[in-house]
């Protein structure tokens, strides 16, 4: 289980996220709800550990009880902790097959890995040249989502965060994508999207669902209580705490 | 043992194995007697030694370029300028310096190469390849040979062309070289002949090949093809702090030639090198120069585009680290019409290396229907390192297109992020974005040697800035 306390972030002396507390509980699908600037993206980045954001001395951050507030991201990486980035820079010269290779620094012989991208890139429909050139290059905004579900696939991870897996995409990419990653990612792990997206909530049938505002817990519920702010938008909720 | 009796007389048979010899070398310092003495050893004909003290006059004369990279605490008269190459240049392994020996140890050299590349032993048991690989040869009619033999057994040739594409007077080094020179190679590949293996320098068992004085002359018939390859990924080390050799390439009607070089010295040497190839009417002439060690690296590969529909292509890559000053470049001399070059150059700087580009496109009156396109990425990976481009491009002639692009980038700190949400730690996501950055050049690399090139940058990166 991820489990948040008290939770106060910030870049360059900027307070953005304040004092949050929250948990994600293994095997569930958990969404993220909230206006442009209300920290989402802050939030994914903090639980992966981006060196420029400071959390304050209170801010407990534990995976399992493991404290990740120390550890750096390819540590918190190896703890089987994977975002998917909402735009993600290319990288010329490095295809994701050797980014990967590299990643898995040997657990899993190259042959083998190939033929599972291979098979993972007509899975989620992605054409295969898109594995051996530089990645991100040149993709479009549906192109560099699916390499970043096949990563997430690949690296089998047990707490899964997707930062907004379906802007730049298409409908049918966008169902795609919850489809395969519903297949391929473990029942057992936690999955966190970011999202704006009605029909991704629909598709991912959320067990929980947060409302971010101004860097606070608005709302927290179920299903319903997307399908509410959705219809509803975000002025009508209230931030907790304020006022 | 018998059959390594058979492989040394083999060796033997094509000129590859050194003579005997009575001198062990020449001492320090250099005048006409070190100049004769050398002459003499080699048991040259009176053109090499009047070639070579005309060229020690013309060295004595000549004067340091007044731009580029500090050559002021090189001393000349602290150089051995000629040594019998079956000695040893350090007595053992012990005697060289640990980064050196560590180098080898991590990217895992063989034993035998390593003795031999670090300048412990004077041979390298690779008769067996290398027979194979040179009955092919013959029987295609291709020579290749060490020069010292090339004077030897074919003067007339030789005579015709050494020499003559960078003559002794073009410039301190060249005549240096053309003083001093020894070993080398010399190729020729008959017309119509297309030599399929790369050409290595490596194969060959004498440590000439990785001379310091080396010379090397190609001549590429018409509508024939060589790949040549120098070097290797394996740092060299010398105990003489100066490396200064001459190539040059006469590409013929129709033919095509790549020379590719992959330079590691070890940090104490200079490195002076003039390069340079004469590609005749439709002729393609492709220099791939890595340059990685070196304490200085001065070297300008250039192609004179002498016949009509020629081109000429320049793919380099400089790595320069802590008290290294990689200062390379090209230079495309467009003589005649229709003639077409391009040069993409890579450089990287770390820990406060400074690599500089020099980039010369000329096209002449009259070359109509020309075109050159220069492309210069530099890689700075921290504050104290330094990159320089210095581009030129000169047209006498009104329709020449002419382009010249230079970028210089830093890591990036989110893409370090994304690679370590995989679980890449820091040097390791350097190293992959090191090597993502030459990958345009590495690729052109004969397969094992582009291998080698990214492991070397992966350890080059590890302990490098965070």
């Amino acid at each position: 289980m991820l489990s948040i306390r008290n939770l106060t972030a910030g870049i360059d002396g900027k307070e953005i996220l304040h004092d949050l507390t929250l948990s994600f509980e293994p095997g569930k699908t958990h969404v993220v709800l909230g206006p442009n600037g209300s920290g989402k993206s802050t939030l994914a980045a903090a639980i992966m550990g981006r060196p420029d954001i400071i959390l304050s001395e209170a801010s407990e951050l534990t995976l399992d009880r493991e404290d990740l507030r120390n550890l750096s991201a390819d540590k918190r990486a190896k703890l089987s902790i994977f975002l998917s980035f909402q735009s993600p820079l290319p990288i010329p010269g490095v295809s994701v097959e050797e980014l990967l290779r590299v990643a898995l620094d040997g657990k899993k012989d190259p042959v083998t890995l190939h033929h599972e991208l291979h098979t993972l890139a007509k899975e989620i429909g992605l054409a295969e040249e898109f594995l051996s050139r530089s990645i991100h290059d040149g993709f479009s905004g549906g192109e560099r989502k699916k390499i970043e579900a096949i990563q997430a696939a690949v690296l089998a991870p047990s707490l899964a965060i997707f930062d907004e897996i379906d802007t730049g995409t298409d409908t049918d990419a966008v169902k795609r994508i919850a489809e395969f990653l519903q297949t391929r990612l473990s029942q057992d792990a936690t999955k966190i999207y970011i999202t704006h997206s009605p029909k991704l909530i629909e598709l991912l049938h959320p067990d929980s669902v947060i409302i971010l505002k101004d860097g606070r817990i608005a709302a927290e519920g179920g299903h319903d209580l997307a399908t509410k702010t959705i219809e509803e938008g975000f002025g009508g909720i209230e931030v907790r705490g304020e006022k | 043992m018998d059959d390594k009796k058979d492989d040394l007389d083999f060796d033997y048979k094509y000129g590859f194995s050194m003579p005997e010899r009575t001198v062990q070398e020449t001492g320090r310092g250099l005048s006409p007697s070190v100049v004769r003495q050398i002459s003499q050893i080699k048991d040259e004909p009176q053109w090499m030694l009047d070639f070579r003290l005309k060229s020690y006059d013309l060295f004595n004369k000549s004067s340091r370029p007044k731009w580029g990279p500090d050559l002021s605490a090189l001393d000349y008269d602290a150089i051995t300028y000629y040594k019998k190459s079956t000695e040893s240049a350090v007595k053992s392994w012990d005697d060289l310096p640990p980064e050196i020996r560590d180098t080898y140890d991590r990217i895992g050299v063989p034993e035998a190469e390593r003795d031999f590349l670090a300048g412990v032993s004077a041979q390298y048991e690779s008769e067996v390849v290398y027979e194979s690989v040179q009955k092919e040869l013959t029987k295609q009619g291709v020579v290749f040979c060490d020069m010292d033999t090339a004077v030897r057994k074919y003067p007339e040739i030789v005579r015709e062309y050494f020499g003559t594409l960078v003559p002794p007077g073009d410039n301190f080094s060249a005549a240096l070289n053309s003083a001093t020179w020894s070993g080398g190679s010399f190729v020729y590949v008959p017309k119509g002949v297309h030599v399929t293996l790369p050409l290595q320098a490596y194969f060959r068992i004498n440590s000439e090949s990785f001379g310091q004085f080396e010379r090397t002359l190609i001549i590429a018939d018409e509508g024939s093809f060589v790949h040549y390859l120098e070097g290797c990924t394996a740092p060299i080390y010398r105990t003489d702090s100066l490396h200064s050799a001459v190539v040059e390439i006469f590409v013929k009607k129709g033919a095509r030639v790549r020379y590719t070089t992959i330079q590691n010295w070890s940090g104490n040497i200079y490195n002076l090198v003039t390069k340079r190839a004469k590609a005749e009417e439709d002729a393609v002439m492709e220099w791939v120069d890595c340059n990685l060690g070196s304490k200085v690296t001065m070297k300008y590969p250039a192609v004179i585009l002498a016949g009509r529909g020629a081109r000429g292509e320049m793919l380099s890559l400089a790595l320069a680290g802590k008290g290294q000053h990689q200062d390379t470049g090209a230079r495309m001399i467009h003589l005649a019409p229709d003639t077409h070059s391009r040069i993409v150059s890579k450089s990287i700087s770390k820990d406060g290396g400074r690599s500089s580009f020099r980039g010369d496109v000329r096209v002449a009156k009259g070359a109509s229907g020309c075109s050159s396109s220069s492309v210069c990425d530099a890689l700075i990976l921290d504050p104290d390192s330094r990159s320089d481009t210095y581009p030129s491009l000169r047209a006498d002639t009104p329709d020449a297109r002419l382009s010249h692009e230079a970028t210089v980038e830093k890591i990036d700190e989110e893409k370090l992020f994304y690679l370590a949400s995989r679980g890449i730690g820091t040097d390791a996501a350097q190293g992959l974005l090191v090597n993502g950055f030459i990958e345009p050049v590495v690729r052109d690399l004969p397969m094992e040697y582009a291998l080698e090139l990214n492991r070397l940058i992966e350890l080059e990166m590890e302990g490098s800035v965070g």
